[in-house]
């Protein structure tokens, strides 16, 4: 049938088509509207709001015919078009900072102009009512919350922040805010060429089973229109990839046996109507399931098979610090403290799944798409393709959230090797359900903890005792037992202390890095500990921590002493005054309600060692200037929504001595731009931030130089460069004196950094990261102790980030790494087979991230740009301790698992499940 | 199979004459099951069809067209003793669910976590079926046979939800328990509407559960004890955890567990009750 609608505005028809098209892939790929982003196709989360007559539906789940000879409007179209309530929503949501990766705004806009128009002057609640059916994974929603407020009451406060220079400390809107907002942004999906071919990866069903492949070339003329099918054979390289040296461990197809549901053992490849029509149960492949090792329990039985030949009892690898003798100071202690904690598979859960391209041009394959880690990539596509790294180049879009798991490779894989074969580029996009199946997850755990102290409260010794559920590959598993018994102890001294790691292989999705790499799970054990000892030792939660809190010049768990910048006692002096009060308004809220409503504040410390652990870990930030006087950086640092491209660039144009606005961005693309190191570890500000401000003041240099001006003149921008002056004096840039490169620039200059570390000994001892980041949390909430749930009311951040670059974008990642906190405290729950989507998977919404108050603590690090610190993954440590500390203190429930779901609020209550103190 | 829109109740009619076909509307839940409507079996699209979009009511008697979606029950002017329809309206998905789904989708699911369940129920609700052979009307509570299960006949559709709503009815309530704010779905629901005499007594009570059995339920125990009682707080002991748990059958799922949805029923079911009676109050 033949489907006409009003596009935009645009009077638009679509041949050949049943109706039963979903409107958001019609409107993508036959009218161009890629504005309209797609995260679930089930309904689910709202990224491809448009829309119909002036109402917000959801274009994935709109069969086209029910458009017919209707208005759809998406979020680029009303913007490109002047609608007053979208260019005044997009404004405030830039200038509010509200927008961090951008894949969900789109839906946010449009779900927001369509309130406006039924309703000029909305509420706060009639704004998260029309916002409620948009997910958002980065941003914590608060800033779009207020944005969104302020763009409704007309106060939009756009001017002071366009007044900025964008100079380091200026909270600018961030470089590439308004395409993010609008759905201009370009990622994974949004790229491929209109004569991509499709792929499609048919996968293992089975957690663990033994396949035999049959004939697919039968089953390939049986299918006119397919024109490649891809298993283990077809990998001309090796088949087996991994982020760490050593534990390369997982192949691109399974070779006769799938470790775990979701498994790829082989892709189809054709014209886009043919894969997607496919019905892949008839693809010629036995199962033969066998009994799984669903957990680390059954995986660490004796009796139980191996998964991989060269890991004997499952075991992946083990980590260890120690220093003192733990066993003795816990046998001598005053006071003791044990327990015993458990957590599950975390899905990372943002909203663009692993989507991109590839093309071969016979001798070089690029690959577009989404990823934090274009060099990796290169990499292990190397390997595994059998070529020269020079062979590949990895140009990434924009990225739709990662939070650890697009480190991994996803996609590139495939689409790489079909293009290769083809000489056709190929495109692919996972759907939710093989996102969420066969994507990274945050490691499960199980902790034995034991910390003992003095009467007067010091802490004497840390007990620790993991065990991390790595799923059936190694990913960054290795890395979580590094680093989890370097951070086991929180930012707290102990004079004894042991850390032991165990990562175990089960039959389950690989679990690699997310947001603190193991330390979010050991710092609820350790701070739940804390409390509760606090609380049996009489001592004020926050005073006892203050007591042990880790000072300047004494040493950490791994004797590493620094002599400057330790921030955990400045975040803890932050929260004070909030404990206080917040202590009180909690109190007279008992004294006044029903029983059956308890408020509680909880409190949590942490921190996080910022960069690769006791491993080099360069950037490296290359920048020109232009033969008409413009600045260039080549800046290879991906952005995955946190804002590097925006506090960089602020870094670096402080260094030049110019404004951020006049910069010429060049974003990732390994031709282009020099390896800035992934996209993980805290470490873009840190390392690529160092690294951006040495390229800045060298290019400053030379510019000096050239102009033959003395060292402490100004550079003179207009916006381009004019010249240099220092007082009366003036030296005019004229770029006919420089010669020019290839590139077309006059004078280049590139720079790196490496932040200084120093190897572990065998006890672990030495100095795995030169700066550490430092953080605590507060929060309070009230349960219902009829019900189990739970009503955050007030989170209060205070972060030691030693120098806001960006105030705004600071407190974004705050907001952010408090909402996945808050769903890791409270819902989130992976179960392989169960809650493979959006709709039984829940991450917060709208309505259940309370008001965030961030307090800024700026303790400079003297390796930071600037005194700069790390803080992407700090944002996220101490929230759900905090929560579940909350809940304790608001009604005597002891948890010692997450998600603290209401059922298990109340069993807690009950005190069924407390044996082992 | 295949896939049609139609724009008439003839329409549709003649489709399903010839059958072996599936009625939809919102499509909210048939795009997530990953196939695209009409690829596995053949499916008539009702959603354009105006005479099954109204909410009418005559003397008292009301109606609500099979199509009608949930954001058009949350803005329309319910009288008193229909607030909760709204309310319910306001609590499916969010806002672009409710601009997509519809009331008769959500019965003819029959998910046992279907929102507008306890609230029909507890209006004592009837669905009006056609087919072929006439049309015949029935009880909601007949209506719905089990987990994803109708009394729907081959080439039957259902074509409207209708019910009295007598004029002493002076408050309702829906309560809905979900591990979130939006797009949840229900661990256990509630809703109720009470009707008072001119003596401060209630003359008329219905109370439902929803997502705790595989059928939302009625609590007609409990009813029957409330009725003739003034209107006080001490209603809310007639809500027993033996009354509850005597017709309801809560399963272990993603959500919670049985043993929760237990307790929780009957917490959820008191605080309807409490609202209902501060509501008259």
């Amino acid at each position: 049938m033949k489907v006409s609608l009003t596009l935009n505005g645009q009077e638009t028809s679509i041949d050949d088509l049943s109706g039963a098209e979903r409107l958001s892939s019609v409107l993508r790929e036959s009218c161009g509207a890629r504005d309209v982003k797609v995260g679930c196709e089930a309904g689910d989360c709202g990224a491809c709001t448009v829309l119909v007559d002036g109402e917000a539906m959801n274009a994935c789940i709109v069969p086209v015919a029910q458009v017919a000879n209707r208005h759809v409007e998406t979020a680029a179209g009303l913007h490109r078009n002047g609608d007053p309530d979208a260019v005044r929503v997009a404004s405030a949501f830039d200038a509010g900072g509200a927008v961090q990766c951008g894949i969900c705004f789109p839906g946010f806009l449009t779900s927001l102009v369509a309130l406006k128009r039924q309703q000029s002057q909305p509420t706060e609640a009639e704004i998260t009512d029309a916002l409620g059916g948009v997910l958002c994974r980065c941003s914590g929603y608060r800033k779009l919350i207020d944005a969104a407020v302020s763009a409704c009451d007309g106060s939009v406060p756009r001017t002071e922040c366009d007044a900025l220079a964008g100079s380091v400390g200026d909270a600018v809107a961030r470089v590439d805010g308004l395409p993010r907002i609008t759905g201009d942004q370009i990622f994974g999906d949004d790229i491929a060429p209109a004569d991509a071919l499709r792929l499609r990866v048919l996968r293992s069903p089975h957690a663990r089973a033994r396949f035999t492949i049959g004939d697919t070339q039968s089953w390939v003329s049986h299918h006119p229109g397919v024109e490649l099918v891809l298993t283990a054979s077809d990998v001309p390289g090796v088949n087996r990839y991994g982020v760490l040296p050593g534990f390369e461990d997982q192949p691109v197809f399974a070779e006769s046996e799938a470790r775990f549901r979701g498994e790829a053992v082989a892709a189809v490849v054709g014209e886009k109507a043919v894969i997607e029509g496919l019905d892949l149960n008839d693809f010629p492949v036995t199962w033969e399931p066998l009994d799984a090792l669903v957990d680390m329990p059954s995986a660490r039985k004796p009796s139980a098979d191996a998964l991989h030949a060269h890991a004997a009892e499952n075991i992946l690898c083990r980590g260890r610090v120690e220093k003192g003798d733990v066993t003795s100071a816990l046998a001598s202690a005053e006071f003791i403290k044990r327990g015993t904690f458990e957590t599950g598979f975390v899905e990372h859960a943002y909203i663009e799944p692993e989507a991109g391209y590839a093309s071969f041009d016979g001798e070089r394959v690029s690959v577009f798409g989404c990823t934090q880690a274009p060099v990796m990539d290169q990499e292990a596509l190397a390997g595994i393709l059998d070529l020269r790294l020079a062979q590949l180049r990895i140009v990434p879009t924009a990225v739709g959230g990662g939070f650890g798991s697009k480190l991994d490779l996803s996609f590139q894989p495939f689409v790489a090797l079909a293009a290769m074969r083809l000489k056709r580029a190929v495109r692919m996009c996972y759907s939710r359900q093989e996102s969420m199946q066969s994507s990274t997850k945050r490691h499960p755990s199980r902790i034995e903890l034991s910390i003992g102290a003095t009467r007067d409260g010091y802490l004497t010794a840390c007990d620790f005792d993991g065990e991390f559920n790595t799923g059936a590959y190694a990913s960054w598993g290795p890395t979580v037992a590094n680093r989890v018994p370097v951070h086991a102890s929180g930012p707290y001294a102990y004079p004894h202390y042991r850390a032991r790691t165990t990562g175990v292989y089960t039959n389950n999705p690989p679990a690699g890095a997310f947001r603190g790499f193991g330390v979010p799970q050991a710092a609820i054990a350790l701070e739940l500990l804390l409390d509760e000892m606090a609380d049996e030792l009489g001592l004020d939660p926050l005073a006892f921590r203050q007591k042990n809190a880790l000072q300047n010049n004494v040493p950490t768990a791994t004797g590493q002493c620094f002599s400057q910048g330790v921030g955990i006692s400045a975040c803890f002096d932050a929260l004070a005054p909030h404990w206080q009060s917040l202590n009180a308004e909690a109190a007279a809220f008992n004294n006044e309600s029903a029983p059956r409503y308890r408020r509680g504040v909880g409190l949590a410390g942490g921190w996080y060692g910022c960069g690769n652990t006791s491993m080099p870990n360069p950037s490296t930030i290359k920048s020109a200037l232009r033969a008409d006087g413009g600045v260039v950086l080549h800046q290879g640092a991906v952005d995955i929504g946190q804002g590097s491209n925006t506090v960089i660039a602020q870094i670096f144009a402080t260094a030049v001595g110019c404004s951020l606005h006049a910069l010429e961005l060049i974003s990732a693309d390994t031709d282009i731009t020099p390896d800035a190191g992934k996209t993980s570890a805290s470490r873009q500000t840190f390392i690529s931030g160092n690294a951006a401000r040495l390229s800045g003041l060298s290019l400053r240099r030379e510019l000096l130089a050239a102009l033959g001006a003395p060292d402490d003149a100004d550079l003179v921008f207009d916006p381009n460069l004019t010249g240099a002056r220092l007082g009366d004096a003036f030296w005019p840039f004229d770029a006919s004196a420089l010669p020019l490169d290839n590139a077309g620039y006059v004078i280049c200059v590139e720079e790196s950094y490496d932040p200084p570390t120093a190897p572990l000994d065998e006890n672990g001892q030495g100095e795995p990261y030169a700066q550490f980041g430092y953080a605590a949390h507060l929060v309070m909430l009230t349960v219902d102790t009829a019900l189990g749930t739970v009503e955050l009311n007030k989170i209060v951040a205070a972060h030691d980030v030693g120098k806001a670059i960006n105030p705004i974008l600071v407190e974004g990642q705050v907001h952010g790494g408090v909402a996945q906190g808050v769903g890791m405290a409270l819902m989130e729950a992976y179960v392989p087979g169960q809650s493979e989507d959006l709709h039984n998977y829940l991450i917060p919404t709208i309505g259940d991230v309370p008001p965030i108050e961030s307090l800024i603590v700026e303790v400079p690090d003297a390796h930071g740009a600037h005194g700069a610190k790390g803080l992407g993954e700090h944002v996220l440590i101490p929230t759900a301790p905090a929560i579940l500390n909350g809940i304790r203190r608001a009604t005597g429930a002891r948890l010692r698992a997450i998600p603290a779901t209401p059922d298990a609020i109340l069993t807690a209550l009950r005190g069924d499940e407390l044996v082992e103190e | 199979m295949g896939y049609v829109l139609v724009a008439t109740e003839n329409e549709l009619q003649d489709r399903l004459a010839n059958g072996g076909c599936r009625v939809a509307a919102g499509m909210t839940d048939m795009y997530p099951s990953g196939q695209l409507p009409g690829s596995t079996e053949s499916v008539v699209d009702i959603s354009q069809v105006s005479s099954l979009r109204d909410i009418s009511c005559t003397d008292g008697a009301w109606r609500i067209g099979t199509t009608v979606r949930w954001s058009d029950v949350r803005v329309y002017p319910w009288p008193a003793g229909l607030e909760m329809l709204a309310e319910v309206a306001s609590q499916v998905g969010a806002v672009q669910v409710q601009n997509a789904a519809t009331v008769g989708g959500n019965l003819c699911n029959a998910s046992p976590a279907a929102d507008g369940m306890p609230v029909l129920l507890a209006l004592g609700a009837t669905v009006e079926l056609w087919s072929v052979r006439g049309v015949r009307e029935m009880l909601l509570s007949d209506f719905i046979t089990g987990v994803r299960r109708t009394a729907l006949e081959p080439g039957e559709y259902l074509r409207a939800i209708c019910f009295k709503n007598n004029e002493d009815a002076v408050a309702s309530a829906f309560c809905k328990l979900g591990l979130r704010q939006y797009l949840v779905i229900s661990i256990a629901m509630a809703a109720g509407q009470l009707r008072c005499d001119s003596a401060g007594c209630v003359s008329g009570i219905s109370l439902a559960l929803g997502a705790c059995s595989p059928v939302a339920t009625r609590l007609s125990d409990i009813e029957a004890s409330i009725v003739g009682k003034p209107v006080s707080k001490s209603l809310i002991d007639e809500v027993t955890a033996e009354r509850v748990a005597s017709v309801i059958s809560p399963i272990d799922d993603v959500r919670a567990t049985a043993a929760y949805r237990r307790d929780a029923a009957v917490h959820v079911l008191r605080d309807t009750l409490a609202r209902l009676v501060e509501a008259v109050a």
